[in-house]
């Protein structure tokens, strides 16, 4: 936003204020987490992933103690 | 895509406005609690997700207004289709109305307190002047966040307190109360002119509303 | 949000360009969730590294201050406690104009893990 688009302050702190709430709050439903330190994501963790990856190495686990 | 905006408990109707890329709101259900969706594109225009994350905000707080309890979701929860959908939000059902019983009647008020960089450092000649300073300056300012904190925690029906600034707090307020935590807010701002201090809301209770207990 | 937004400040006192100036970053935020570009993500980088210096150093001089007002530490420890802090915060005012980097800068909100300290 150039200097003369800009908001007067008050509304951008409001503006903030919902943006923050928006991307950072509110009920997730996929189970994916995102820390975010200095609003940098730092680890993104899809639970999916984790949970079909765990039923991977379990099969595979059987998989060779039955070879 | 669906696009969520949030659960809902009681909903009259659906707000008058357009979604995010200008989408109309829908309706589901999901037992009898509602759900507020748009059909998205996949392919967003590029530069056009300011656009849509504000549009989202200001359809949550509509929704606000026209439900007896309102869950905001998280912006980019979105979903191939409906059937998709639906089984991610059965799978929380019991989590949903535990949580739309939680902020039911109340409304979050944001409160932020800060102070210029400068104010907060502290200058001495030896190590020892250093760590006395520090421990004065953190004693004190540990006393004025308390002197804000503490009515308003008991005001709210919950809070979330975020280790950002000097203070930063989310209020679980009932609706009926939300005057008398401006009142004190705007008293505790008079007395210490030299912090800078913002108060805003009535929200919807976004920062209630995921699974994070508090 | 224009016209509506006199109806969510309900107090506002002091500088306000301390929290506005985070709404800048926040137009970062937009260009990353879809695809960040290198210089992005390495002002990000050196944005993330030095707010958990600055979380660690906070947490460090609490624990130091905390046991100083018990009296668990000697007139010595206190001294090189306080210098090495000293230090430290000159070190990281160095390091914050290097990446031209202001304290508004350096958050510490943990998002849906709430609060770290």
């Amino acid at each position: 936003m150039s200097v003369l688009e800009r908001p007067p302050l008050q509304e951008q702190v409001t503006l903030l204020e919902l943006v923050d709430r928006v991307l950072n709050k509110g009920v997730t439903l996929t189970g994916d987490i995102t820390l975010a330190v200095a609003d940098v994501d730092l680890v993104y963790v899809g639970l999916r992933v984790l949970l079909s990856s765990v039923g991977t190495l379990d099969r595979l686990r059987d998989e060779g103690a039955g070879a | 895509m669906i696009h969520v905006y949030a659960f809902a408990a009681g909903l009259q109707k659906l707000p008058a406005r357009a979604g995010v890329q200008d989408g109309r709101l829908e309706k589901r259900t999901i037992a009898e609690i509602s759900a507020v969706v748009s059909r998205a594109s996949a392919h967003p225009a590029p530069g056009s997700q300011r656009d849509d994350v504000i549009a989202h905000g200001l359809v949550v707080e509509a929704l606000n207004e026209l439900a007896e309890a309102v869950l905001p979701v998280k912006f980019g929860e979105t979903f191939a289709d409906d059937e998709a959908f639906a089984v991610a939000a059965h799978e929380l059902l019991s989590d949903l109305r535990g949580r739309l019983d939680r902020v039911r009647g109340c409304v979050e008020i944001g409160v932020r307190v800060t102070a210029a960089a400068g104010d907060l450092d502290v200058t001495a000649s030896t190590g020892t002047g250093y760590m006395e300073a520090k421990l004065a300056s953190l004693t004190e300012q540990d006393a004025i966040v308390t002197a804000l904190h503490g009515p308003l925690e008991r005001l709210a029906r919950d809070t979330v307190v975020s280790s950002s600034g000097i203070h930063t707090a989310a209020y679980l307020v009932p609706r009926a109360d939300v005057g008398a935590v401006q009142d004190h807010v705007e008293r505790f701002a008079s007395a210490h002119p030299e912090l800078t201090v913002i108060c805003t809301g009535p929200w919807a209770p976004y920062s209630f509303a995921g699974d994070e207990s508090s | 949000m224009s016209a509506r937004s006199a109806d969510k400040l309900l107090a506002a006192h002091g500088d306000l360009n301390l929290v506005a100036s985070r709404l800048d970053r926040l137009e970062d935020v937009f260009p990353r969730r879809v695809g960040a570009d290198p210089e992005t993500v390495e002002r990000g980088l050196a944005q993330l590294v030095l707010t958990l210096i600055e979380l660690l150093r906070q947490l460090m001089e609490r624990q130091a201050l905390r046991r100083m007002e018990q009296g668990t530490l000697t007139d010595e420890q206190i001294e090189r406690l306080g210098v090495t802090f000293m230090k430290l915060a000159d070190r990281m005012d160095e390091l914050k104009a290097q990446f031209g980097l202001r304290d508004e800068d350096l958050n510490l909100n943990l998002g849906p893990l709430g609060d770290l300290l």
